[in-house]
């Protein structure tokens, strides 16, 4: 496996007709969890879909395992990459197990039905997700939460060793996303699975990720391990806020503390 | 649960309909047959007599229906897939106008004076198909230019705009081309398997066995659609090759049911639902019983155009939605509750 999962160089994209990504050189390292983080409309959603082939470059080059991303065919690159986007979506009267199914798109055979591996990779999904039990259900019968487990089921069903997630936790209440983001942790510890989450909360980044990349404005603010990149200078900067960073007891990684803008409130950092 | 259930049970009901209906509507004419007599002329065992009107008058026009049927409720499922709506078919998308507009262009530049085609009729298929092509191009161009987020939404509307303008095309053709051609392309705008030969049947029929190997390989693919565009291509599929081939096909399937038997609409949109309901979208054979539901729906419109004002007969295609449309509302009224 390279040491490097993704490599963009000089990479610039637009969205919807505005710049979202100016000039974005960046080596990802592999085997890791990197979040990626930033104020809205930074590009770090853009950077993700850039790095899966879903968004259009107006400028540089993007690798992916050490090959340009235009050398990848489509199913080639699926096995490699799985990726669970913002908001999918999926017939409401298609059933769990049809959905995790799907992620076998690029392995399966165009003859015949699922296979024994096939079979395999959708049951350890289910398991994984805890939702083997819930398989034979519609999507239209599931809550919200069972709904995003679901969808991770079918991204892992895809035995991809390398897994982007764009804003996995967005819909669901704070039990669920530490029970997804413990989920993570678990896979890329005991499966040495990369992977890139764009993550909004900078204390779910601080918790869970290896490997921070902080957005702002089309460019990279920093980029680092952890701990160097979520710093009170660095988040001060990028998110105009004032914030402390405390260390909690028991807990391997501190915590930031925000109050919004210092000006607001006369506490100086 | 009954997703282990052998798909051949669920397409047996259907499959037993349209074989009685077709045994039926052979029997049905201006000399009524019953069952058994119909059997033996299609054995070969009939009186002369009863062989010549099933096997020349009676069978030709029963097995376009049949094909036609399967072609354009194939269509439709297929379109609903590719653009991602329930509503798609291929007379909502101007596809099966654009074939319109071929054949009106062809009889209009192709006839002489004396009413005679000065080109042979064989080719008027491959007008529709270029027709169809055309309308069907334009739908896709212009969704393509589209990079909005409500795109299933704007490609209908894209398409009812193209089915309008192909509309007024061919009025003005048939309003200013020669007299002579009007009542024979309204007719056929209408869509009619009355003057079916077994040439007809052997086109559509080859037309369908060309596509269904086709189908079997894009399998996966046409299943994989069902998911955003995003999602679905993360999972390895290559959405753009996918969609033009699909719709490459859907617009061959509708051009060679509707050179053959005209604009029969609301087959291709209603078929795939009902096909939905009885068998279920994600069940293998789906797109087995997407085809039956459309050659009875189009056999049974063709058996009542016959025997609703004899010796009148009416186009089929203007049947098609009195047959389908109550079957289509009272399958969605009765999901509606089950689901309540």
């Amino acid at each position: 496996m390279p040491d490097i999962l993704a490599s963009l160089d000089r990479v610039s994209a637009a969205y919807d007709g505005a710049p979202a990504l100016n000039e974005v050189s960046l080596d990802l390292p592999d085997g890791r969890i990197i979040a990626f983080c930033g104020p809205n409309g930074s590009g770090k959603s853009t950077a993700l879909k850039v790095m899966r082939g879903l968004h259009r470059l107006d400028d540089g080059r993007v690798e992916i395992a050490g090959r340009a991303l235009g050398d990848w065919t489509q199913k080639d690159l699926a096995r490699q990459v799985a990726m669970l986007s913002q908001s999918p979506d999926a017939p409401s009267d298609l059933s769990v197990e049809d959905l995790v199914l799907m992620g076998r798109f690029a392995h399966r055979s165009r003859f015949g039905g699922p296979s024994a591996d096939d079979r395999a990779a959708c049951d350890r999904a289910l398991g994984i997700t805890e939702m083997a039990e819930l398989k034979d259900r519609a999507l239209a019968q599931l809550s919200g939460g069972q709904l995003q487990r679901a969808w991770v089921a079918m991204t892992l069903a895809q035995d991809a060793p390398r897994i982007f997630l764009d804003e996995p936790t967005n819909h669901l209440d704070i039990a669920h996303a530490f029970e997804l983001l413990d989920l993570v942790k678990r896979l890329s510890r005991s499966e040495n699975r990369s992977f890139v989450i764009v993550l909004h909360d900078l204390n779910m980044a601080m918790r869970y990720a290896d490997h921070v990349v902080l957005f702002e404005r089309g460019r990279i603010a920093a980029n680092g391990p952890t701990t160097e990149v979520l710093t009170q200078e660095i988040i001060s900067s990028v998110f105009g806020i004032d914030c402390r960073i405390l260390p909690l007891d028991g807990l391997e990684r501190p915590v930031i503390v925000s109050w919004g803008k210092a000006s607001n409130t006369g506490v100086s950092a | 649960m009954t997703a282990g259930v052998f798909p051949l049970v669920r397409l047996l009901p259907v499959m037993l309909l349209v074989f009685a209906l077709t045994l039926a509507a052979t029997g049905i004419g201006s000399s009524f047959m019953p069952p058994e007599r119909v059997v033996a002329a299609l054995a070969g065992q009939g009186s002369r007599m009863d062989e010549v009107i099933v096997w020349t008058l009676r069978l030709p026009r029963v097995a376009l229906a049949i094909l036609a049927g399967a072609a354009l409720a194939l269509a439709g499922a297929l379109l609903q897939r590719v653009v991602r709506n329930p509503m798609a078919s291929p007379s909502v998308l101007g596809i099966t106008d654009g074939a319109a507009v071929g054949v009106v262009l062809f009889l209009w530049l192709f006839s002489d004076q004396a009413n005679n085609l000065t080109v042979s009729i064989h080719w008027q298929p491959l007008a529709a198909i270029a027709g169809a092509a055309v309308f069907g191009a334009l739908v896709i161009a212009l969704a393509s230019l589209d990079q909005g987020s409500s795109k299933p939404l704007k490609i209908i509307l894209y398409g009812i705009a193209l089915a309008a303008l192909a509309k007024a095309a061919v009025t003005l053709l048939i309003i200013l081309g020669p007299v002579y051609r009007a009542s024979q392309a309204l007719t056929w705008f209408t869509g009619s398997v009355g003057a079916a030969h077994w040439q007809d049947v052997l086109a559509v029929g080859l037309g369908l066995l060309a596509v269904i190997p086709l189908l079997l390989l894009q399998r996966l693919t046409i299943r994989q659609l069902v998911l955003d565009p995003q999602s679905a291509a993360v999972t390895g599929l290559s959405l753009d090759r996918a969609q033009v081939s699909l719709l490459a096909i859907a617009v061959f399937l509708t051009a060679i049911a509707t050179a053959h038997v005209g604009a029969i609409g609301f087959v291709g949109l209603v078929a795939p639902h009902v096909a939905r309901i009885f068998h279920g979208q994600f069940r293998s054979g789906y797109l087995v019983s997407v085809a039956l539901t459309g050659s009875f729906l189009v056999l049974a419109a063709d058996t009542l155009a016959r025997i609703i004002a004899p010796p009148l007969e009416l186009p089929a295609g203007a049947l098609t939605a009195l047959v389908g449309a109550p079957l289509f509302l009272y399958l969605l009224v009765k999901g509606r509750q089950s689901h309540a």
